[in-house]
Protein backbone atom coordinates (compact mmCIF):
# COMPACT_ATOMS: atom_id res chain seq x y z
CA UNK A 1 0.00 0.00 0.00
CA UNK A 2 2.82 2.61 0.93
CA UNK A 3 4.60 1.89 -2.62
CA UNK A 4 1.13 2.41 -3.88
CA UNK A 5 0.98 6.27 -2.22
CA UNK A 6 4.15 6.57 -3.58
CA UNK A 7 3.43 6.19 -6.71
CA UNK A 8 0.06 7.94 -6.93
CA UNK A 9 2.21 10.79 -5.55
CA UNK A 10 4.79 10.70 -8.08
CA UNK A 11 2.17 10.82 -10.97
CA UNK A 12 0.64 13.59 -9.28
CA UNK A 13 3.77 15.46 -9.18
CA UNK A 14 4.87 14.27 -12.52
CA UNK A 15 1.18 15.27 -14.13
CA UNK A 16 1.33 18.91 -11.97
CA UNK A 17 4.70 19.68 -13.74
CA UNK A 18 3.27 18.29 -17.21
CA UNK A 19 0.47 21.24 -16.10
CA UNK A 20 2.74 24.24 -15.26
CA UNK A 21 4.74 23.61 -19.08
CA UNK A 22 1.95 22.59 -20.65
CA UNK A 23 -0.68 24.59 -18.92
CA UNK A 24 -3.82 22.07 -20.33
CA UNK A 25 -6.46 20.48 -18.66
CA UNK A 26 -5.79 17.10 -18.78
CA UNK A 27 -2.27 17.22 -17.08
CA UNK A 28 -4.23 19.03 -14.02
CA UNK A 29 -6.70 16.68 -14.33
CA UNK A 30 -4.27 13.48 -13.96
CA UNK A 31 -2.50 15.54 -10.92
CA UNK A 32 -5.88 15.66 -9.44
CA UNK A 33 -6.68 11.88 -10.26
CA UNK A 34 -3.65 10.63 -9.01
CA UNK A 35 -3.48 12.99 -5.67
CA UNK A 36 -6.94 11.75 -4.42
CA UNK A 37 -6.43 8.57 -5.00
CA UNK A 38 -3.02 8.76 -3.59
CA UNK A 39 -4.49 10.58 0.04
CA UNK A 40 -6.69 7.88 0.24
CA UNK A 41 -4.14 5.05 -0.12
CA UNK A 42 -1.76 6.85 2.39
CA UNK A 43 -4.53 7.26 4.63
CA UNK A 44 -5.19 3.70 4.84
CA UNK A 45 -1.14 3.45 5.23
CA UNK A 46 -1.42 4.91 8.16
CA UNK A 47 -4.12 3.29 9.47
CA UNK A 48 -3.24 -0.46 8.74
CA UNK A 49 0.02 0.38 9.63
CA UNK A 50 -1.29 1.36 13.16
CA UNK A 51 -3.12 -2.00 13.28
CA UNK A 52 0.01 -4.21 12.49
CA UNK A 53 1.92 -2.61 14.81
CA UNK A 54 -0.44 -3.12 17.50
CA UNK A 55 0.48 -7.29 17.33
CA UNK A 56 4.04 -6.70 16.40
CA UNK A 57 5.40 -3.78 18.03
CA UNK A 58 2.60 -3.33 20.96
CA UNK A 59 2.00 -0.28 19.94
CA UNK A 60 -1.17 1.68 17.92
CA UNK A 61 1.43 4.77 17.62
CA UNK A 62 4.82 5.71 18.35
CA UNK A 63 5.54 9.54 17.99
CA UNK A 64 9.06 10.00 17.75
CA UNK A 65 9.17 7.22 14.88
CA UNK A 66 10.63 8.86 11.70
CA UNK A 67 9.15 6.83 9.18
CA UNK A 68 5.45 7.10 11.13
CA UNK A 69 6.06 10.84 11.25
CA UNK A 70 7.24 11.86 7.66
CA UNK A 71 4.41 9.86 6.26
CA UNK A 72 2.16 11.54 8.66
CA UNK A 73 3.32 14.85 6.93
CA UNK A 74 2.88 13.44 3.94
CA UNK A 75 -0.68 12.78 3.83
CA UNK A 76 -1.29 16.03 5.73
CA UNK A 77 0.42 17.93 3.26
CA UNK A 78 -1.37 15.73 0.01
CA UNK A 79 -4.79 16.68 2.61
CA UNK A 80 -3.88 20.50 1.61
CA UNK A 81 -3.54 20.12 -1.86
CA UNK A 82 -6.82 18.73 -1.85
CA UNK A 83 -8.15 21.23 0.45
CA UNK A 84 -6.85 23.82 -1.83
CA UNK A 85 -7.82 22.49 -5.07
CA UNK A 86 -11.54 22.50 -3.57
CA UNK A 87 -10.97 25.90 -2.08
CA UNK A 88 -11.60 27.64 -5.74
CA UNK A 89 -14.58 27.80 -7.60
CA UNK A 90 -13.16 27.56 -11.15
CA UNK A 91 -10.71 24.48 -11.31
CA UNK A 92 -8.56 26.37 -13.96
CA UNK A 93 -7.95 29.03 -11.06
CA UNK A 94 -6.37 25.91 -8.39
CA UNK A 95 -4.35 24.55 -10.76
CA UNK A 96 -1.41 26.57 -10.40
CA UNK A 97 -1.29 26.67 -6.59
CA UNK A 98 -2.31 23.25 -6.23
CA UNK A 99 0.84 21.97 -8.78
CA UNK A 100 3.48 23.94 -6.64
CA UNK A 101 2.40 22.71 -3.56
CA UNK A 102 2.16 19.14 -5.05
CA UNK A 103 5.89 19.78 -6.70
CA UNK A 104 6.82 20.23 -2.90
CA UNK A 105 4.83 17.60 -1.36
CA UNK A 106 6.81 15.01 -2.80
CA UNK A 107 9.77 16.26 -1.75
CA UNK A 108 8.79 14.01 1.30
CA UNK A 109 8.55 10.98 -0.35
CA UNK A 110 13.00 10.38 -0.47
CA UNK A 111 12.71 11.65 3.33
CA UNK A 112 10.54 8.50 4.54
CA UNK A 113 12.45 6.21 2.03
CA UNK A 114 15.64 7.14 3.61
CA UNK A 115 14.03 8.05 6.93
CA UNK A 116 15.00 4.53 8.12
CA UNK A 117 18.55 4.42 7.14
CA UNK A 118 19.25 8.08 8.55
CA UNK A 119 17.84 7.83 11.88
CA UNK A 120 18.15 4.06 12.64
CA UNK A 121 17.90 5.03 16.30
CA UNK A 122 14.65 6.81 15.83
CA UNK A 123 12.35 4.60 14.10
CA UNK A 124 10.81 0.94 15.18
CA UNK A 125 10.57 0.02 11.43
CA UNK A 126 13.32 -2.15 10.32
CA UNK A 127 16.00 -1.19 7.59
CA UNK A 128 15.08 -2.06 3.93
CA UNK A 129 14.34 -5.20 3.25
CA UNK A 130 13.31 -5.41 -0.78
CA UNK A 131 16.34 -3.58 -2.20
CA UNK A 132 18.81 -5.82 -0.43
CA UNK A 133 16.46 -9.15 -1.18
CA UNK A 134 16.69 -10.25 2.60
CA UNK A 135 13.03 -11.82 2.03
CA UNK A 136 12.39 -15.50 1.60
CA UNK A 137 11.21 -16.40 -2.17
CA UNK A 138 7.39 -17.15 -0.79
CA UNK A 139 7.47 -13.79 0.93
CA UNK A 140 8.82 -11.98 -1.73
CA UNK A 141 6.55 -14.04 -4.31
CA UNK A 142 3.36 -12.56 -2.43
CA UNK A 143 4.69 -9.54 -1.69
CA UNK A 144 5.05 -8.69 -5.59
CA UNK A 145 1.74 -9.95 -6.23
CA UNK A 146 0.21 -7.69 -3.48
CA UNK A 147 2.00 -4.88 -5.35
CA UNK A 148 0.92 -6.17 -8.78
CA UNK A 149 -2.54 -6.45 -7.33
CA UNK A 150 -2.35 -2.96 -5.68
CA UNK A 151 -0.88 -1.00 -8.60
CA UNK A 152 -3.74 -2.49 -11.18
CA UNK A 153 -6.81 -1.14 -8.35
CA UNK A 154 -4.91 1.90 -7.87
CA UNK A 155 -4.78 2.67 -12.08
CA UNK A 156 -8.21 1.86 -12.39
CA UNK A 157 -9.19 4.31 -9.54
CA UNK A 158 -6.87 6.95 -11.02
CA UNK A 159 -8.53 6.20 -14.47
CA UNK A 160 -12.16 6.71 -12.97
CA UNK A 161 -11.34 9.83 -11.09
CA UNK A 162 -9.55 11.10 -14.05
CA UNK A 163 -13.43 10.50 -16.03
CA UNK A 164 -14.93 12.12 -13.33
CA UNK A 165 -12.80 15.24 -13.48
CA UNK A 166 -13.19 15.17 -17.04
CA UNK A 167 -16.72 15.36 -16.96
CA UNK A 168 -16.58 17.72 -14.03
CA UNK A 169 -14.89 19.97 -16.55
CA UNK A 170 -17.28 19.31 -19.73
CA UNK A 171 -19.66 20.53 -16.72
CA UNK A 172 -18.38 23.62 -15.45
CA UNK A 173 -17.76 24.70 -19.16
CA UNK A 174 -21.16 24.11 -20.89
CA UNK A 175 -22.48 25.76 -17.62
CA UNK A 176 -20.08 28.74 -18.30
CA UNK A 177 -21.31 28.63 -22.19
CA UNK A 178 -25.04 28.48 -21.12
CA UNK A 179 -24.29 31.94 -18.82
CA UNK A 180 -22.73 33.71 -21.42
CA UNK A 181 -25.59 32.55 -24.08
CA UNK A 182 -28.26 34.06 -21.83
CA UNK A 183 -26.29 37.05 -20.76
CA UNK A 184 -25.84 38.20 -24.67
CA UNK A 185 -29.68 37.20 -25.17
CA UNK A 186 -30.89 39.23 -22.26
CA UNK A 187 -28.34 41.97 -23.70
CA UNK A 188 -29.92 41.79 -27.11
CA UNK A 189 -33.68 41.71 -25.95
CA UNK A 190 -33.23 45.04 -23.71
CA UNK B 1 -7.67 -9.71 19.88
CA UNK B 2 -5.63 -12.51 18.15
CA UNK B 3 -3.04 -11.65 14.81
CA UNK B 4 -5.77 -12.94 12.78
CA UNK B 5 -7.93 -10.20 14.39
CA UNK B 6 -5.75 -8.05 13.58
CA UNK B 7 -5.05 -9.00 10.17
CA UNK B 8 -8.73 -9.25 9.01
CA UNK B 9 -9.19 -6.05 10.35
CA UNK B 10 -6.19 -4.25 8.19
CA UNK B 11 -7.48 -6.09 5.16
CA UNK B 12 -10.94 -5.75 5.22
CA UNK B 13 -10.77 -2.02 6.01
CA UNK B 14 -9.05 -1.68 3.21
CA UNK B 15 -11.36 -3.60 0.91
CA UNK B 16 -14.19 -1.60 2.42
CA UNK B 17 -12.60 1.76 1.51
CA UNK B 18 -11.67 1.09 -1.56
CA UNK B 19 -14.75 -0.57 -2.34
CA UNK B 20 -16.73 2.33 -1.35
CA UNK B 21 -14.69 4.92 -2.93
CA UNK B 22 -15.01 3.04 -6.53
CA UNK B 23 -18.73 2.97 -6.21
CA UNK B 24 -18.53 6.46 -5.21
CA UNK B 25 -16.74 7.40 -8.65
CA UNK B 26 -18.60 5.08 -10.65
CA UNK B 27 -21.57 7.04 -9.30
CA UNK B 28 -20.82 10.01 -9.95
CA UNK B 29 -19.09 9.16 -13.27
CA UNK B 30 -22.65 8.26 -14.46
CA UNK B 31 -24.54 11.06 -13.14
CA UNK B 32 -22.05 13.51 -15.09
CA UNK B 33 -22.32 11.22 -18.02
CA UNK B 34 -26.28 11.41 -18.00
CA UNK B 35 -25.66 15.72 -17.00
CA UNK B 36 -23.20 16.62 -20.34
CA UNK B 37 -24.29 16.55 -23.76
CA UNK B 38 -23.99 13.07 -24.95
CA UNK B 39 -21.07 13.69 -27.30
CA UNK B 40 -19.27 14.10 -23.90
CA UNK B 41 -20.36 11.54 -22.35
CA UNK B 42 -18.32 8.77 -23.12
CA UNK B 43 -14.87 11.23 -22.18
CA UNK B 44 -12.91 8.76 -24.55
CA UNK B 45 -14.29 10.08 -27.47
CA UNK B 46 -14.12 13.67 -26.38
CA UNK B 47 -13.34 16.40 -28.60
CA UNK B 48 -10.19 17.72 -28.91
CA UNK B 49 -10.59 21.26 -28.15
CA UNK B 50 -11.94 20.45 -24.82
CA UNK B 51 -8.81 19.18 -24.05
CA UNK B 52 -7.32 22.75 -22.70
Amino acid sequence: MAIVTYLAFVICAIASAGYLVKRTFWWDSMAHAAGEVGTLTCALVLITGSIWGRPVWNTWWEWGDVRLMSTLILFLLFLGYLALRGAFVSPQRAARPAAIVALIAVLDIPLINRSVDWWENRTLHQKSTLSELKIEDLTLFTLMLGILVSVLVMSWLILHRFRVAWLEHIEFEQGVKTAIEERRYMGHGG
Amino acid sequence: MTHLGYLLAGWGLSSLVILLYAVRLLKRGAQLSARVPSEYARWMSSPKQNNG
